[in-house]
């Protein structure tokens, strides 16, 4: 047998060495369960701030009377933070946590707001009323997260993604009530919204740095049969997927900055936008407003 | 017989003629002017400033590419004849880089959006005003900087001397105000005292920050009334009962106790707060405030009302009835696995590898002064120079440069990301920025290493010893010197006191060799500019 060079034999002692420095694996034997919940009380309104490094998380509805429902493990000696705000929240806990002082003391806001850092990869789920309104904010760095919102009555949608690699939104179920606005931001990784016909969020606002983003517009808007739906969206690296039901008349314009891709499939040119076939009789419509830098879009049709 | 010599001139004839010539009589000034054209050697130099660069033969250049050469094709050969090894090699290191690198970056990211930080962020991102003015203060604090290095690195003039003398009188007076001002930590004492005592009334708050760890957790006693750090809560109350005879009626605040299981009746209401140790509560009537297991379930039947919060150490909660406040439940903490026991190293071990830390790291440095000295020769002298002659000057530069030295460089990230196409060139750029960086500092302090070396040797040289100065003894003299510092504090480390302060003054002499160098660095343009080399002109 040959005897590995010296070279070498150093190399994979510096790789070994490395390796061993790096290793950061997380040791799940000294995870501790930790369960927190509020009764629901009748508040009219949550307002739910959810801030994970890493770890999954898991959103979903929950039982009617309680206001929300946190299940996670954290290690022993890091402390998971969750804090609720009732009427009005701790100054010294708001400005630590980051959390938006002047709503925090008005006598109607109600919030969650959780979040750490640890080793471990714990997993966390929660819980959230279908009895109250919420405003749902995800401010993820690298955690990989399901979140299912159908039932819930979601006023509004705020989804920031670092390096997440994989982020899902889904509503299964319309909402009950109109949705203010989605607003999404995706660093690197994958973020897929679906179920956006369900979400009655008549206006949406993408930016995607360099990951991909998907927008599924399948579900039914029962409430208003004549709907339409804006996209704002600004594509500098990634791409954007649009999944739209061949019911919906979409418009696209489309602003190429630097390196994008070709006219999306399905449109036809109409002066500075691409349009679908009788987009003008449509009774629901898409009008989305694409900026891209390298990035490209893309439409998929599906049948409903 | 008469010596003759070949003109055929006795001695005799040859002293006659010589006697016969006429005296000379030089000038009164003929000394002077003699001497004025005579350049004699300082005769403490050692060397002659090469303002010129020295040609170099090529057989040392030779010899010095076949080193470099020779052994990166003896690698790329081994490499070829074990290639599958190689490549796994390389694959690997380059999956730990880029692990390194994510980690570094989601570090990064980490840090700046959810820490503190992102509280500030949020704020500037609501608020454009706020956003323009951070900004604009940051570049003005970034191009005062850039203006006082500017100045720094310019021949003074007169009116720069008064320039400052009016900075140190400001700053005298500064500090005389700070010193006498009284300290506003006694201030804001008194302010976190008064929030503090708020927020201990407000019950409602939940669970508990990081912070939590920082808090006391000696004290002896619990208040029920305060749950907003409940693993503090638990750890103190287990250490109360953990005593052979807990007095609970010391130990517990705000509050009753009860030992074992405990049933509050329908019809019955509890007024106060409530802990109940290693049994479970079975609640059909109604506790007023907190309610708290230790080692206990909790169960809140239909009928049965809770007023405050609620807290299950090891234990669940299960609600049927009407809780006001929050509810958390801890399950079983984590058995604490017995830490592997490792020998510690015995001192004589430690200080060993301290020491052997230490001169690989000298080594090392002799390394690159050796290959300074070899490739750039020159530019090290002039540099080394500056760092001798402009000392103060080479220190407030490189104090300066170093600090701008990471605005500098994010700047180029953000500038080459904010371009899009130089997205491409930034990996390439942060590398050669790094390898500047680098070279500037590592050259710098061997710089500095050459300039006390050198000095050494000119007082040698002075004394009248025999001594063969070059670029390579003065290096290690220089870098001896500085070592030395270092071996001391690496050899009285283990001493309690004594052994971190000499530390401490060797990593300030090594910070302090290292920004001068840098600044040296800076201020000769990497050894190219004379100015602050006092180097006299021809």
């Amino acid at each position: 047998m040959t005897r590995p060079p010296a070279p070498l034999l150093l190399l994979a002692a510096l790789s070994l060495t490395a390796s061993c420095v790096s290793d950061t694996s997380p040791d799940t034997d000294d995870l501790r369960s930790v369960t927190s919940f509020r009764q629901w009380h009748r508040e009219p309104r949550l307002d739910a701030r959810i801030t994970l490094s890493n770890g999954s998380l898991h959103i979903l509805p929950g039982r009617h009377d309680e206001l929300y429902r946190v299940t996670s493990e954290y290690t022993g000696t890091s402390v998971p933070v969750a804090v609720y705000f009732p009427e009005r929240g701790s100054l010294s806990l708001t400005k630590r946590e980051g959390g938006n002082e002047s709503s925090a003391d008005t006598t109607e806001n109600y919030s969650i707001r959780f979040g750490g850092h640890h080793k471990a990869s714990p997993t966390t789920t929660l819980a959230l009323s279908p009895a109250p309104d919420v405003a749902l904010q995800l401010d993820l760095v690298s955690a990989q997260t399901d979140v299912e919102l159908g039932g819930l009555r979601v006023s509004s949608l705020g989804v920031n993604t670092a390096l997440a690699e994989r982020t899902t939104i889904n509503f299964a179920r319309p909402n009950p009530i109109a949705c203010d606005e989605v607003v999404v931001t995706s660093g690197i990784g994958e973020l897929s919204l679906q179920g956006l016909g369900n979400s009655r969020c008549r206006k949406a606002t993408v930016t995607s740095v360099a990951g991909g983003v998907v927008l599924d517009y399948s579900g039914r808007d029962s409430s208003d049969s004549s709907a339409s739906t804006s996209l704002q969206a600004t594509i500098i690296a990634g791409t954007l997927t649009l999944r739209v039901p061949r019911s919906i008349g979409v418009r696209l314009t489309r602003r190429n900055r630097l390196l994008a891709g070709d006219a999306p499939k399905g449109l036809l040119r109409n002066g500075d936008a691409f349009v679908s076939s009788g987009y003008e009789h449509a009774a629901q419509r898409l009008d989305a407003d694409v900026t891209a830098m390298l990035g490209s879009v893309a439409v998929e049709w599906i049948n409903e | 017989m008469k010596d003759r010599d070949t003109d055929g001139m006795t001695d005799d004839e040859l002293d006659r003629a010589l006697a016969s010539l006429s005296y000379p009589r030089p000038r009164a000034d003929f000394a002077d002017r003699v001497m004025a054209r005579v350049a004699l050697p300082a005769p403490l130099a050692v060397r002659q400033p090469a303002r010129v660069p020295v040609r170099r033969s090529l057989v040392p250049a030779a010899i010095w590419a076949a080193a470099v050469i020779g052994p990166l094709v003896a690698s790329v050969v081994v490499a070829l004849q074990h290639w599958t090894v190689a490549t796994a090699l390389v694959g690997g290191l380059t999956a730990i880089a880029g692990q390194w690198t994510l980690t570094g970056i989601k570090t990064f990211l980490f840090a700046a959006m959810l820490r503190p930080v992102a509280s500030l962020l949020h704020g500037f991102a609501i608020s454009p005003a706020a956003l323009a003015a951070v900004l604009a203060l940051g570049s003005l604090g970034y191009l005062s900087g850039l203006l006082a290095l500017r100045r720094l690195m310019t021949v003074p003039g007169r009116h720069v001397m008064h320039i400052y003398a009016k900075l140190g009188a400001v700053l005298f007076v500064i500090l005389a105000h700070a010193t006498l001002a009284p300290s506003p930590a006694l201030a804001q004492d008194t302010v976190d005292t008064s929030t503090a005592s708020t927020s201990t009334t407000d019950t409602s708050t939940a669970d508990e920050s990081e912070t939590e760890e920082s808090e006391a957790d000696d004290t002896a006693f619990v208040d029920l009334s305060n749950l907003r750090t409940p693993l503090v809560f638990e750890r103190r109350l287990r250490r109360i009962t953990q005593a052979a005879t807990p007095d609970f009626a010391t130990a517990v605040h705000n509050g009753a106790t009860r030992l074992g299981a405990v049933k509050v009746a329908p019809g019955e209401s509890l007024g106060n707060n409530l802990l109940v140790v290693r049994g479970n509560v079975d609640v059909f009537g109604k506790v007023a405030g907190n309610l708290v297991t230790l080692d206990g379930n909790i169960t809140v039947h239909p009928g049965g009302a809770v007023g405050g919060d609620i807290i299950a150490f090891n234990g669940t909660v299960s609600n049927e009835g009407d809780i006001s406040g929050s509810v958390r439940s801890f399950g079983p903490a984590p058995t604490p696995t017995p830490a592997p026991v490792e020998e510690k190293p015995s001192t004589f071990g430690m200080t060993g590898q301290r020491l052997v830390n230490t001169i690989g790291m000298f080594l090392t440095l002799m390394a690159l002064g050796i290959a300074f000295v070899q490739l750039a020769r020159p530019r090290l002298e002039i540099t080394a120079d500056t760092a001798a002659h402009s000392f103060v000057r080479s220190l407030l530069v490189g104090g300066v440069g170093l600090i701008l030295v990471l605005p500098t460089f994010a700047i180029m990230v953000v500038g080459l990301i904010v371009s899009i196409v130089g997205i491409l060139l930034l990996p390439f750029a942060a590398t050669a920025y790094l390898i500047l960086l680098g070279v500037a500092i590592g050259g710098g302090l061997v710089a500095v290493a050459h300039s006390l070396g050198e000095a050494y040797t000119r007082r040698q040289v002075a004394r009248g010893a025999a001594t063969s100065p070059n670029s390579y003894r003065s290096i290690a003299l220089g870098l001896g010197a500085l070592a030395l510092p270092c071996l001391i504090g690496a050899l009285f480390a283990w001493v309690p006191v004594v052994g971190p302060l000499l530390r401490a003054v060797a990593f300030l002499i090594i910070g302090t060799a290292l920004t001068v160098g840098f600044g040296a660095m800076l201020l000769s343009r990497g050894g190219k500019s004379t100015t602050f080399a006092d180097w006299s002109a021809p």
